[in-house]
């Protein structure tokens, strides 16, 4: 399974712009042999803090599959080439949702994944303008001849490990990160945000035993920046390719299905897992948490 | 865990220096559509001004920066060799401009004896009138203003408001002023100007250190912790004397300064508390409408860029 992240920049509010930077995207990892999925990070088409803004940006099914067509259109993206994409969706029922789709040929949502954790502490404000997802769930998609399990985790999402716990529960082989992670931290060798980051995805593949793809944005919104450093871990928790820092690329890299057997048969953690007594014992501090008024 | 006594403060200056260079490129970018956009910074020769002329060079190009110097009748000489110093390491193009008969002049037109004004008082003036000249060149040269504040004197309020502290982009606004020095000496800013003791150079012998009664050092160190590290005053002082002991700063003293006082009876609040009027830039609105600007309307600045 060939994935390709599309490290890019976006700029805010502007969709037409945001188009043509993912089309010339598709069209590079074409002429570089090409991919089964291009992973672009969170909000990819419409850019992260639109503030005020945001129903400016926000894009409802008609819409974006009027987008996804454009996207078609402007590059040399075959049918079977899955992409993935971030964008503000407005819902039927007219809320806004930090969404991730998984666009294939004809299909602009084959899968959709609206970010569950929305970050508002520090200098985050996403529940300030959208409204939180209800699940965490996977596709079953196809590539040379082989079936892969694929789930989302969105940014924030992928920090709970209760959703790592959830995607291996449901028996995930590969889970593609989004984010639009900005850069603090200076004292050290890494940025700050990247050694959290780095930490986190390696451990959660190895404990998940399934591959992690991670796209994160470059460039700059008013006073923030994203890093970059876009990468895929392997089910043992080993990087396998690394994105530029600060600036945007494209990672290719040919994912081994095998690779999941192995590391499951080496140490067989999800084979081992006592999911009653998780349940159970979640539900048991849950009662605690409720009936202490401690939540 | 263990933290050893400086590494909050330390940067990697070279990363640092990456960040701020694009964000320069950026903000013209997005302000100006011109990623090398020509920039105005008034220098004074002082580390923040020095370091943010050598990253503006790097940005966009030394025939895209102007510095101004803005002596008063009673600046140090040696202020000015100082950033002419800069001016010659990076070949950047320059403008001295003695502000002497503009802040003079504005007195004399209040009816004022401008010598009888105390320097400090006269100083908010200078910074007002080096402001009003440097937005002056912007608007004929098609430039925009480069600040030069760092994180310390922010959170002190040891700036003149709508003085220094006005500019298109507030570079190193987010860097202590230790963390300034260390960029500075990673960035080969001239030596004697990393060496001498920073000044707003209003009075003779005058320095920040003596003005805000501690080191920098001893500033930025609680600073961080304080702001950065949503630590409490008390767990402040007693980390500090911890990690720090005795090195000649009353860490209780500096802590109740900056941070202010809580106890059973009494609440006063710091330094940083007081001088969040200086940093929030929006004045206070008081709210009629169903929108209103900052409390609700509250878009990004570089929408579509």
């Amino acid at each position: 399974m060939r994935i390709a992240l599309g490290q890019v920049d976006c700029r805010l509010g502007n969709i037409p712009a945001n188009l043509a930077t993912h089309a010339d995207v598709l069209t590079a990892v074409q002429q570089q042999g090409g991919a089964d999925l291009v992973l672009f990070p969170e909000l990819s088409l419409t850019g992260y803090r639109l503030r005020s803004n945001i129903q400016r940006a926000m894009l409802d099914d008609a819409q974006l599959a009027r987008a996804w067509g454009q996207l078609r259109e402007q590059s040399a993206v075959p049918p079977e080439t899955c992409c993935v994409l971030g964008y503000v969706e407005l819902s039927a029922r007219s809320a806004l949702h930090n969404s991730t789709v998984i666009a294939c040929g004809e299909q602009a949502r084959r899968f959709r994944h609206r970010k569950v954790y929305l970050p508002t502490y520090g200098m985050f404000e996403e529940e300030r303008y959208m409204r939180p997802g209800d699940r965490f769930r996977t596709i079953d998609l196809t590539w040379g001849g082989q079936p892969w399990r694929v789930g989302i985790l969105c940014c924030e999402d992928a920090w709970h490990s209760s959703a790592w716990t959830i995607m291996q529960a449901r028996g995930v082989d590969l889970v593609l990160v989004n984010s639009a992670s900005p850069g603090r931290g200076v004292e050290a060798e890494r940025l700050g945000s990247q050694q959290s980051w780095y930490g986190i995805l390696s451990t959660f593949a190895e404990l998940s035993g399934c591959w992690v793809a991670y796209c994160n944005r470059v460039g700059f919104e008013d006073d923030i920046h994203f890093w970059g450093g876009s990468a895929v871990f392997a089910p043992t928790g080993e990087m396998m390719a690394q994105g530029a820092m600060l600036d945007p690329d494209i990672v290719h890299f040919e994912l081994e299905k095998q690779a999941i057997t192995r590391a499951r048969l080496m140490v067989p953690l999800a084979a081992d897992e006592d999911w009653a007594l998780t349940q159970r014992e979640l539900g048991d501090a849950q009662q605690e948490i409720l009936k202490d008024g401690q939540s | 865990m263990m933290r050893s006594p400086r590494y909050l403060l330390n940067i990697n200056a070279e990363l640092v220096c990456e960040i701020l260079v694009k964000a320069i490129r950026h903000t013209g970018e997005a302000v100006t559509g011109n990623e090398r956009g020509r920039w105005v910074i008034n220098l004074s020769g002082g580390i923040d001004s020095s370091i943010v002329t050598f990253l503006a060079a790097e940005a966009v190009g030394p025939e895209n920066v102007r510095a101004l110097l803005l002596p008063y009748r009673t600046s140090s000489p040696a202020s000015r060799e100082d950033a002419m110093r800069v001016v010659e390491a990076l070949g950047i193009d320059y403008r001295v401009m003695d502000i002497t008969a503009a802040v003079d002049g504005l007195y004399a037109g209040k009816g004022l004896d401008p010598n009888e004004v105390p320097l400090r008082a006269r100083g908010n003036v200078m910074a007002r009138t080096r402001m009003v000249f440097g937005y002056e060149e912007c608007e004929r040269w098609g430039a925009l203003m480069l600040g030069t504040s760092n994180k310390t004197e922010a959170l002190l309020g040891y700036t003149t408001i709508w003085g220094d502290n006005a500019s298109a982009i507030n570079l190193i606004a987010d860097l202590y002023k230790t963390q300034v020095r260390q960029l500075a000496r990673s960035i080969g800013v001239p030596q004697v100007i990393l060496d001498k003791a920073p000044s707003a150079d209003l009075e003779p012998n005058q320095t920040d250190e003596s003005d805000l009664g501690f080191s920098y050092y001893a500033l930025d160190n609680v600073l961080v912790r304080f702001v950065d590290h949503m630590m409490l005053p008390d767990e402040i002082k007693a980390e500090l004397w911890a990690e720090q002991g005795d090195i000649g700063t009353d860490w209780d003293a500096c802590v109740d300064k900056l941070c202010g006082v809580a106890t059973a009876t009494t609440m006063r609040p710091g330094l940083v508390d007081i001088m969040e009027y200086k940093r929030r830039l929006t004045p206070i609105v008081p709210k009629i409408s169903r929108a209103t600007i900052e409390l609700d309307y509250r878009p990004p600045k570089q929408w579509g860029r």
